[in-house]
């Protein structure tokens, strides 16, 4: 069992649903789930949250401006953020670098993959 | 004096009017040309107004269709997942069970973890189909200037007018008719194909 609560953003229901169960397998128990940019800063207010995931494309606000808005405010600029996309372009991969990302899986993933990168990301 | 002024000025005039004349006898074969010109590009002007507006017409539609082939595929995908959870859910309360045994069930909890893990295609074929849709839309888009501007064209001269009557018409009238028809017969038909039954609509039908 892992304490940390985990935020993931999505706007795709499968997704969600997908890293929700890998999440669980990978041992975590707590979980909010967001649609988009901004619904997550929305539930991330008040919360204790130890890791968060988020894909890049999505409606109202998008994963980069996400992960700007975060590392631009002091509560949550230390989260380690993993992006989980379809874009695997090597300039979008400098830019989540970049913007401080802790970790960039490009869909389709493997349990395994997502695993690593979560022991990573928390161990920095 | 002024008999002399009078003489010069009718001589100026006589050779401004030849210079006319001059200038409009190399201007007239070059306007015959100009308007044999737009007599040819007429019936293909007039072909791409009917084949646009005809084509034009049928995007929303085609966008409508490609957001209903995400939702499918995405309620399909949400059935496929309940029904691995409840596997999954099932070899938990398996108990007692020898080595072997527990480790059958752990090859078959890890396949369904790859099941789910393999219909993130779901959300990538998503996304692919909205790629589309956003290409489709900024079609659309075009056409609809392109619309407006034929008919800002129609309203400021009278040969615009006269030409965009011309286009609506066509050469052929009856043959762009049934050009028309026939590729609305051709789409309605893609349409239909895609707006089958459901089984309890047809069992409905039976009473």
């Amino acid at each position: 069992m892992i304490d940390n609560k985990v935020l993931f953003v999505d706007d795709s229901p499968t997704m969600r649903r997908i890293i929700k169960n890998s999440l669980q397998k990978i041992g975590f128990t707590e979980f909010i789930e967001a649609e988009n940019g901004v619904d997550a800063l929305d539930k991330l207010e008040g919360e204790d949250v130890g890791l968060i995931l988020s894909d890049w494309n999505m409606p109202e606000m998008n994963g980069k401006q996400l992960v700007e808005e975060l590392k631009s405010n002091d509560k949550y600029k230390d989260i380690p953020i993993i992006m989980i996309t379809t874009r695997g372009m090597k300039e979008d991969v400098i830019t989540a670098v970049k913007l401080g990302v802790a970790g960039y899986v490009v869909k389709p993933f493997t349990p395994e993959i997502l695993k690593g990168k979560i022991q990573k990301a928390l161990a920095k | 004096m002024s008999n002399d002024n009078g003489v010069g000025e009718i001589f100026e005039k006589i050779a401004e009017m030849q210079d006319f004349l001059r200038i409009g006898d190399e201007v007239i074969p070059f306007l015959g040309d100009l308007f044999k010109f737009i007599q040819d590009v007429m019936p293909l002007m007039s072909e791409i107004q009917r084949s646009f507006t005809d084509s034009s017409g049928k995007l929303p539609d085609a966008a409508k269709r490609l957001n209903d082939v995400s939702h499918a595929t995405e309620m399909a995908t949400h059935e496929i997942m309940d029904k691995l959870e409840s596997i999954n859910i099932g070899l938990d309360k398996i108990s007692n069970l020898s080595e072997s045994d527990n480790e059958i069930v752990e090859t078959i909890k890890n396949d369904v973890m790859d099941i789910t893990f393999a219909l993130q295609f779901q959300d990538i074929t998503s996304q692919k189909l909205e790629h589309a849709n956003r290409i489709l839309e900024a079609i659309n888009k075009k056409f609809v200037e392109l619309s407006k501007n034929s008919e800002m064209i129609k309203v400021k001269t009278k040969v615009g007018e006269r030409i965009m009557h011309e286009l609506h018409l066509g050469p052929d009238p009856d043959q762009a008719n049934k050009d028309s028809e026939e590729f609305h017969k051709e789409t309605e038909d893609v349409i239909r194909e895609n707006q089958n039954f459901s089984q309890d609509d047809i069992d409905a039908l039976f009473g």
